[in-house]
């Protein structure tokens, strides 16, 4: 029986019209609302975006560059770039049906679903991104790294508790945290940068098929290529983030989207809407719907290629400008990261902004990973629990009772709990960056598999007039290939992943 | 209408702020006090005029509140012109600019610092959008719809 709001009246003649995707319930057939009038409001995509320019960018890529040159970040334009098609196949699924990509998995074959279930429990439940902030924070502050770490992982589930509604806040600290870090980055390399690095970093992007020397023979390619795959997994949005973005459009009412509630913080819960058993479709042979669609398609692109592709690119620009003169300045950084010293980078990525403007400046370098990390792991969190939520409440039926709110918060303070204590386990000798590590193997292989499952889903679960073209089909298939590719060479190549 | 003007606040706020920050970045740098204030107040009181114009459009309906591509270029243009009237201000009275001497030219230090603008309009975005949803602004936001609507409605 479906309780969905509605007339009475319009509800009985909607019924009788339904989706048949997959396994699961057939789609109940809606309204497509209308797209926000204008391309330029910002979507989900900025939040993709502020959650994607993180370690990858300001991190891992700057300690890529100091080891092999800014050629070596062709790779890295690749990486974002098939980002960006995945980002629009993922909106075409969430908008189209309001359901979150996982149910889409559930749809072809629930086994799928449950395989990212337990993947994300793999990847995510390490504080690795706060952990390294919180490393940047000792080296500015001489505090031991875990106090600041478990402080902010207890603000985290404060902060979401007290929400109204998660994903407004959600949004509204990470954009205001991505915008102080693009203005800080942007004013900082305004004064320390000229046009000849910017051109050296953006030949580098163009450089195609450019691979350094030692990394795919001789002795330190065991180390080195495992190196190069792990930060392929970095460039832009890393492992699950970009089905999380289906979440995120749910949440913001995109497309389908709209018939779907939102998750309301502790404090609200009361106010909880009911929740429908699956997602909704439009009447694809309604011109009307169709022109709404065409709508919504471009705001997502608008999203995806200017807001995602653009900040991801501008950011990276910067670091990889003082990535480069971080090389210049203290060529001994390059050793010391082969030596495989971790830490080094950081190190070097200070030094050359202390050369560039004073003692200051390097510490700017580790305010900027200190805000990045926690804001990587805020964003994180409220992901992975949206995700866990999503598919324990859909397919988990006895946890329904429990509402999808309750069910968010409880693998929220499971995760800030168990950071909390992982922190004490692993302590400093293994290093954050070793966190990091393991994370960044395992997201390359979700990558892959996601590009997979979205062929899938797009392809043989949508009405046809909305599915993807066979260019972006090809594109897909690359991607799988690209990223299961890579890991799957280092591995039998070398080995060992990492 | 005074409410309206308040709303100005925010783009002049995040502009004189960035000017401050390089002048924070300019004292620890153990530069003079004089090239200190004249750093930050040369670059931070051009952003905040831009970030009132920017506040002005939005008023006046040029602008709308929250695009991306219009304040992106926004920055991408007004950015370098601040950047230059500080440079040349530094040079002027102490002969020395940050990095306008490094580049091969005003056209390449232009090209090079309007890519910056554009990372400074999209952040300036951001926060602006916050400022302005997050507070008592937004309450001013409704109370000035609601006063610009009663007329209308009364027709």
């Amino acid at each position: 029986m479906d309780t969905n709001r509605g007339g009475a009246a319009t509800e009985e003649v909607q019924e009788e019209k339904l989706w048949h995707a997959g396994r699961e319930e057939p789609m109940p057939i809606r309204e497509l609302p209308e797209a926000p009038a204008s391309l330029h409001i910002l979507g989900p995509g900025m939040l993709l975006a502020a959650l994607g320019v993180g370690l990858g960018e300001t991190y891992l890529w700057p300690r890529l560059v100091i080891l092999f040159g800014p050629d070596i970040r062709w790779l890295f334009f690749i990486g974002v770039t098939l980002q960006a098609v995945v980002m629009l196949e993922m909106a075409r699924w969430a908008t189209s049906t309001g359901e979150s990509i996982f149910f889409g998995a559930s749809r072809l074959w629930r086994p799928i679903m449950w395989l990212f279930f337990a993947i994300a429990i793999l990847v995510y439940i390490w504080p690795g991104h706060v952990a390294l902030g919180a490393q940047a924070f000792e080296s500015l502050t001489g505090i031991t790294w875990y106090i600041p770490a478990v402080i902010g992982l207890i603000l985290i589930g404060v902060i979401i508790s007290m929400a109204k509604i998660v994903y407004n806040v959600v949004e509204m600290i990470l954009s205001t945290l991505i915008g102080v870090l693009v203005i800080g980055s942007a004013i900082v390399a305004a004064l320390v940068g000229n046009l000849a690095f910017v051109w050296t970093t953006i030949t580098g992007l163009f450089a195609f098929g450019y691979v350094p020397e030692g990394v795919l023979t001789g002795p330190r390619a065991a180390t080195l290529f495992p190196l190069i795959v792990g930060a392929l997994a970095f460039a832009g949005p890393s492992g699950m983030q970009q089905m999380w973005y289906t979440l995120w459009l749910r949440d913001k009412g995109a497309g389908m989207g709209t018939y779907i509630p939102k998750i309301r913080g502790l404090t609200h819960l009361e106010e909880e809407e009911s929740i429908p058993a699956r997602g909704f479709m439009f009447d694809t042979e309604d011109p009307q719907n169709m022109r709404r669609w065409k709508g919504w398609r471009r705001w997502v692109h608008f999203d995806a290629w200017v807001l995602f592709w653009g900040i991801t690119m501008l950011t990276t620009i910067i670091y990889t400008v003082l990535a480069q003169s971080a090389v210049q300045i203290d060529p001994g950084v390059k050793d010391a990261i082969l030596a495989d010293d971790e830490g080094a980078t950081l190190n070097g990525m200070s030094g050359a902004f202390a050369s560039a403007g004073g003692a200051f400046m390097g510490g700017v370098f580790f305010v900027f990973i200190a805000v990045i990390g926690w804001k990587m792991t805020f964003g994180i969190f409220d992901a992975f629990s949206r995700g866990q939520a999503d598919m324990t409440y859909y397919f988990i039926r006895p946890t329904q009772r429990f509402g999808f709110s309750k069910l968010y918060f409880v693998f929220l303070w499971f995760v800030i709990l168990f950071g909390i204590a992982m922190l004490f386990v692993t302590g400093e000798e293994d290093g954050p960056a070793a966190i990091l590590d393991i994370l960044s193997v395992l997201s390359t292989f979700a990558m892959g598999a996601y590009c997979l499952l979205l062929l899938g889903t797009n392809n043989l679960l949508l009405p046809k007039k909305i599915r993807p073209n066979i260019i972006t089909n090809i594109l897909l298939l690359f991607a799988a290939f690209f990223y299961l590719g890579a890991l799957a060479y280092s591995y039998f190549a070398f080995g060992a992943i990492i | 209408m005074r409410i309206l003007r308040w709303l100005k606040i925010p783009g002049m706020v995040i502009g004189f702020t960035a000017g401050l920050m390089v002048g924070a970045l300019a004292a620890v740098a153990n530069a003079s006090t004089g090239y200190i204030i004249v750093a930050a107040l040369g670059l931070g009181i051009p952003l905040a005029i831009f970030g009132m114009i920017y506040d002005a459009l939005l008023d006046a309906g040029k602008l709308n509140f929250g695009y991306a591509a219009p304040t992106a270029l926004y920055g991408t243009l007004t950015f370098p012109i601040a950047r230059l009237a500080q440079e040349v201000l530094l040079t002027q009275i102490f002969g020395q600019g940050i990095t306008l001497q490094q580049e091969s030219g005003v056209l390449s230090f232009l090209a090079y610092q309007a890519i910056m603008g554009f990372g400074y309009g999209i952040g300036f975005l951001m926060i602006h959008g916050q400022i302005i949803e997050l507070s008592a602004w937004r309450a001013y936001r409704k109370q000035a719809k609601e006063q610009a609507n009663q007329p209308s409605t009364a027709e």
